[in-house]
């Protein structure tokens, strides 16, 4: 058994088994705290992820790694059945034991109300049940009167097989969340809202213990985009299509679900922090109560990176424009659109060179289409994929950085660019636009550390990339900016000190306290 | 009956008009017309007989009005009744003759005719070149997609981005492209992602198609390849210059094969019709004068669909004359004409800004 953990990060997705932004931010914030421990709470998609080794080296700090998946092994044997599941008598005993959590569950789910839920998790008199197989809760025989009831009044005009399976595939998650045994810790930190986000919550009002959230990217607006393109949602075949009906009935369904989860998430939050300004906005449209949401943002090593960056030198003439970009290779970071500004720069700078460093793992599909595109664009010679790479070693060789993303939260790599004096090209998203221009007035002072481009224009990235190619100085004036930006507003010492504080807040005597607060993000709303 | 009663009733004078009934009647006849009118404004054959006929009741209820007020004679009333009647009549009939006459006297230009026709759609010379916001602004008032993606809520623009991504014709992927300067960011990827979407499964097909013809290596598999990367480069998913790339694939393939099959050759005109129209190479475009005329001599009907895409290069280019000599080729091979070249035939004749000689 795991000691208990002064910090549990609970963890969707991400760090310690997969690489990323969000990855080595939460690992410089173990790495960078060594009086602190932490437990690492770990939510897979899947039962037979959970075999996975991590692609860190755990700090010694970490003394815990838990993980719980959001789907258990599907079983092939008939005996497991739907209908045979709903045969009475099979688990009924000790599946009714959860039935308070699927009522609580359905009233979070179809009319946003937290209370229910928070009061089973908190009452004193309730000892956890044995966890038991969430498709045996699902459709005891209660809580296939209560979801009868529940498609009477919310949908009946509704397809009834696909608001059975929607009720399943959506109810079964959040059931294995709140079944899943809890790591001890004396305070939860969550990187997300969604599922880890649910499961931190019930951590907090179960322990009476403080939670913090740190959100990144917008958990609910990545949600919203995947679901309104999705095409796994249950919806009538055409043919039957009734005018009255409404066709987005399922989808909103989901996005409701995230949307509740995230709602719950801000309501138990004792810190809400982000990591630049136009989460905030979001936040609070998707329901983060007002004042609440405060900003600590990414920072970078930047004395480490200045001292890598050091033998960079002003290019010679004839010496070929190196393009770099730095990142995962995967769809949401959109390497076509690169590749396509890489042939439309052959004219304007045919001595361009473009390298791609970074994992090509995540998407190996994606990655092979990317290496077709290249070929496919004749740009042999001129662009090649060189897999994962050591920051330290590529910085002082690249002349911009380039960031063609379709979303982002407030990407590291142009931070560690600005930091080596490295002009960038990024795309319009997130905060990629305050990260080159700068936020506030004294920020903007310093001038533009490069071009900010829309998303999906090859023609606009190349001609930010011609413009930096064709003038060497403005490449070094705007190199120098980003560089002094980052000096003054994106350092790793001010993250995490800010981070220092808001632990040293939760761990207090006072801290304590605060998980025991019902609804401390949203006291007297309800 | 007496001779004075009978002589004193012959000539008795006329009876005195009754003010009060003449008024009552004109104002039946008054209302009658209303209700005409508004049974016109229902429409439907019921509502035009309906109102057909309160019209004529109250014209004839005018004239009993008219001898009731005036005493005048007969006929005079039956002219004045007519008139009445005729009234309508005679609207009908200006309506008809007057923009007939103005048509005529401001004869429409013919490549006004040919772009009022086609309206540039499917046109990938357009697709390369211009303003979407322009675009978009144009459109405003007649597509209700484009008014919606403008002023619509956040969840029907969504809506609206998930039905064009399926419909997927290059007008939608246009208005796709004008989502991705949406003021919300959710809506901006979506609209993005549909896109590439759209682009990758044609990819998708041309990758398919690229093994295919390494394998066969014959003309129907080079022209499907050729036609799969002309699909792509006018579907709208690409950056101009992007696109360009996918015209000159296609091109470069439809120009190494020369068919003997009738059927193919025509195809590869097509091809090499649209591909260098696209491109907007007149110049390419003139070499295949000869080829038309020895496909109309293989096979009419499929020298047909070549023939019409080398006029419409031709009118886009301002030049007239190649669509009439196409016409009047058609003409005489019995097949029909479209719409847009019969218009341009029948537009009054007008000078050449560029040759583009067949």
């Amino acid at each position: 058994m795991s000691p208990v953990a002064d910090i549990c990060l609970v963890l969707e997705g991400t760090y310690p088994f997969v690489m990323g932004g969000v990855s080595a931010w939460v690992h410089h914030l173990i790495q960078d705290q060594p009086n602190l421990t932490f437990h690492l709470w770990y939510i897979a998609a899947n039962e037979g992820d959970t075999a996975m080794e991590p692609v860190y080296e755990l700090p010694p700090n970490v003394v815990g790694l838990s993980v719980v998946a959001l789907h258990g092994k599907r079983s092939e044997d008939p005996k497991h059945s739907i209908a045979n599941l709903m045969r009475p008598g099979r688990s009924a005993r000790a599946a009714s034991k959860w039935l308070p959590e699927v009522a609580a569950l359905s009233e979070l789910l179809f009319r946003g109300h937290q209370a229910p839920l928070i009061e089973v998790l908190q009452n004193p008199n309730r000892k956890a049940p044995r966890p038991v197989d969430p498709l045996d809760v699902l459709v005891h025989p209660e809580s296939w009167e209560a979801m009868l009831d529940l498609y009477r009044k919310e949908a009946p005009h509704e397809s009834f097989a696909n608001f059975f399976w929607t009720w399943i595939n959506s109810a079964t998650p959040p059931l294995r969340l709140l079944m899943a045994p809890i790591p001890e810790a004396r305070a939860y930190h969550t990187v997300s809202t969604g599922y880890a986000g649910l499961l931190a919550a019930r951590a907090s009002y179960e322990r009476s213990a403080p939670m913090a959230l740190t959100e990144h990217g917008i958990y609910t607006k990545e949600r919203r985009i995947d679901i309104n393109q999705a095409d796994w949602i249950l919806e009538r075949p055409r043919l039957t299509e009734l005018a009255e009906r409404d066709p987005a009935y399922f989808r909103g369904w989901w996005i409701r679900l995230f949307q509740a989860m995230s709602q719950f998430t801000y309501a138990a939050s004792d810190r809400l922090l982000t990591i630049h300004h136009g989460n905030t906005v979001l936040q609070r449209k998707d329901g983060a109560p007002e004042g609440r949401p405060e900003v600590i943002p990414n920072g970078v090593d930047v004395t480490k990176i200045m001292a890598c960056a050091a033998g960079r030198k002003p290019r010679a003439v004839d010496a070929p424009f190196v393009i770099g970009f730095i990142g995962r290779v995967a769809p949401i970071k959109d390497i076509e659109t690169l590749l396509d500004s890489m042939a439309l720069l052959s004219d304007t700078v045919p001595h361009s060179r473009l390298r791609i460093m970074g994992p090509m793992s995540e998407d190996a599909e994606y990655a092979e289409r990317c290496q077709a595109h290249l070929q496919w664009l004749g740009l042999d010679g001129r662009a090649a994929f060189e897999g994962t790479v050591k920051l330290v070693d590529v910085l002082p060789e690249i002349d911009v950085l380039v960031l063609t993303s379709i979303s982002e939260a407030q990407p590291l790599v142009l931070l560690e660019a600005g930091a080596a004096g490295i002009p960038v090209v990024a795309t319009n998203v997130g905060a990629c636009h305050e990260l080159v221009h700068g936020r506030t007035d004294e920020d903007k002072a310093l001038g533009p550390g490069g071009f900010v481009t829309p998303i999906g224009s090859p023609r606009a990235t190349a001609e930010a990339l011609a413009r930096l190619a064709n003038d060497p100085k403005l490449c070094q004036a705007m190199g120098k900016a980003g560089e002094a930006r980052v000096q003054r507003f994106y350092t790793q010492t001010s993250m995490i000190d800010a981070y220092r504080s808001v632990y040293g807040e939760l761990l207090s005597p006072a801290g304590a306290g605060l998980g025991s607060d019902p609804l401390p993000g949203i006291r007297g709303a309800l | 009956m007496s001779p004075t009663q009978s002589e004193g009733a012959a000539k008795a004078p006329p009876q005195t008009p009754s003010m009060g009934r003449a008024a009552l009647w004109a104002l039946g006849a008054l209302g009658l017309e209303v209700l005409g009118l508004g049974a016109a404004y229902l429409g439907g054959p019921l509502g035009y007989g309906a109102a057909a006929g309160a019209h004529i009741t109250a014209a004839w209820a005018s004239r009993i009005a008219g001898r009731t007020r005036s005493g005048a004679s007969r006929s005079e009333l039956d002219v004045a009744m007519l008139v009445a009647l005729g009234i309508p009549v005679v609207g009908i009939a200006l309506a008809w003759l007057l923009p007939r006459s103005l048509n005529s006297a401001q004869a429409v230009d013919a490549h006004e005719a040919f772009e009022e026709k086609r309206g540039g759609e499917n046109s990938a010379e357009s697709g390369l070149s211009g303003n979407r916001s322009d675009d978009l602004r144009g459109r405003l008032d007649v597509e209700s997609d484009e008014h919606a993606l403008r002023y619509g809520d956040t969840q029907r623009r969504t809506d609206l981005v998930r039905k064009l991504g399926d419909r997927g014709r290059p007008q939608d992927h246009e208005l796709l492209w004008c989502v991705l300067d949406d003021q919300e960011e959710e809506l901006r990827i979506q609209a993005f992602q549909r896109l590439r979407q759209a682009r990758r499964n044609r990819q998708e097909t041309i990758e398919a198609l690229t093994s295919r013809h390494s394998e066969e290596s014959s003309e129907t598999s080079a022209l499907d390849l050729a036609e799969a990367h002309l699909d792509l480069a006018k579907s709208k998913v690409l950056d101009p210059a992007l696109a360009r790339i996918e015209l000159n694939a296609a091109l470069g393939l439809a120009r190494s094969i020369e068919p003997a099959d009738p059927k193919t050759a025509s195809r590869a005109c097509a091809l090499r019709l649209d591909a260098a129209s696209a491109l907007g190479s007149t110049g390419e475009a003139a070499l295949f004068a000869s080829d038309l005329r020895l496909d109309l001599r293989f096979d009419p009907l499929q020298a047909k669909y070549a023939l019409v895409a080398w006029a419409e290069l031709a009118i886009r280019h301002k030049n007239k004359q190649p669509v009439l000599d196409v016409a009047a080729r058609l003409v005489a091979a019995g097949l029909g004409l479209p719409a847009w070249m019969e218009e341009v035939a029948r537009a009054r004749p007008q000078a050449p800004l560029e040759s583009v000689a067949p």
